[in-house]
């Protein structure tokens, strides 16, 4: 997928076709609950502003430009999301100590969304509804490795390195045709070894 | 796009996360469809809607005007004859004066030659 499809995608959307923001959240949605992870240090606390990003974003998608990436434009939204959710928060912890101080101890009802923090420690176990990121990452790792290696070759240029079909084909001097189809049947692999996983929701 | 090829999708850019080494630890199953809820969820501004809150926007202005003008031009009244400055001429003296002058005119009998400069 390279900018072009993004495009298409908003263009989809602001044509009317909400469906098509489906794809660019599930393109980037791992992207944006790290980026807010980075801020919040909780797992919940990032997803909600994960879901804040997206929101906003979508709402606000007939002011990109495209002069530049989405994603470039989604960084921005979220880090601004982010941090304004972290303001709120502390402003909120500042009343709560505040009353508890004067003598009126407020609900714990008022909190009850920061109630649901999952445990940073390595061997936490993965909470009700969620993927274990880790686990899934092991398994293609594997699945990776067994790959024959003009397979991993394609796929790492591509996936890691971001190349486009031209400059895979000058470096390896495969011809694109054969580029296309090996990085085809990769992918294939990986994501049929993931299907398991990864159930329809 | 089918469901299976938005699948397919998701699966690819958890792989490019995966060997990219650039993911979270834990991810919500729900996650893309629960923003879909909550963005199908929002209102939309139809048409209808649109033209609804023009036509109540535009019947308001109207009306205020209306009210704005009837309440403002009550207030002159205006005339085809032309108005013309008059002077007063009702006879005006001074009473303090007068009472001056009947007082010097006593104080002249009595005592002409005293004081006539305040007689003057």
């Amino acid at each position: 997928m390279n900018i072009e499809d993004d495009f298409t995608l908003i263009r989809q959307c602001l044509d009317g076709n909400t469906n098509s923001f489906e794809i660019i959240v599930k393109k980037y949605q791992l992207k944006i609950i790290n980026l807010s992870y980075k801020y919040t240090k909780n797992y919940a606390d990032a997803e909600e502003v994960a879901q804040q990003s997206f929101l906003r974003a979508f709402n606000s998608l007939d002011k990109f430009r495209f002069e530049s990436q989405f994603s470039t434009w989604m960084h921005r939204i979220t880090v601004n999301c982010a941090l304004n959710y972290i303001n709120s928060k502390e402003k909120m912890k500042e009343k709560e100590t505040i009353s508890i101080d004067s003598g009126h101890s407020s609900k714990q009802e008022d909190f009850g969304n920061m109630e649901i923090q999952i445990p940073a420690g390595v061997n936490a176990e993965t909470p009700y509804n969620h993927y274990n990121m880790e686990e899934l990452a092991g398994h293609t790792e594997k699945v990776y490795n067994s790959l024959p290696e003009e397979l991993k070759l394609v796929i790492k240029l591509r996936e890691i390195e971001n190349m486009s079909y031209d400059e895979i084909s000058l470096k390896t001097g495969m011809p694109i045709g054969t580029v296309r189809s090996r990085l085809h049947r990769a992918r294939e692999i990986l994501i049929d070894s993931l299907k398991d996983y990864l159930p329809d929701e | 796009m089918s469901k299976n090829n938005i699948k397919d999708i998701e699966i690819l850019y958890f792989i490019k996360s995966f060997l990219k080494k650039d993911f979270p630890r834990f991810m919500p199953k729900d996650f893309s469809s629960k923003i879909m809820k909550k963005i199908n969820d929002q209102p939309r501004t139809t048409y209808f809607q649109f033209f609804t809150r023009l036509a109540i926007a535009s019947s308001f202005a109207v009306v205020t005007l209306i009210l704005v003008q009837v309440m403002t031009i009550d207030n002159y009244n205006y005339t085809n004859t032309t108005i013309s400055k008059t002077k007063i001429k009702a006879p005006t003296y001074n009473t303090s004066n007068q009472q001056l002058d009947s007082k010097c005119k006593d104080h002249n009998n009595k005592k002409a030659d005293l004081d006539d400069k305040k007689c003057e």
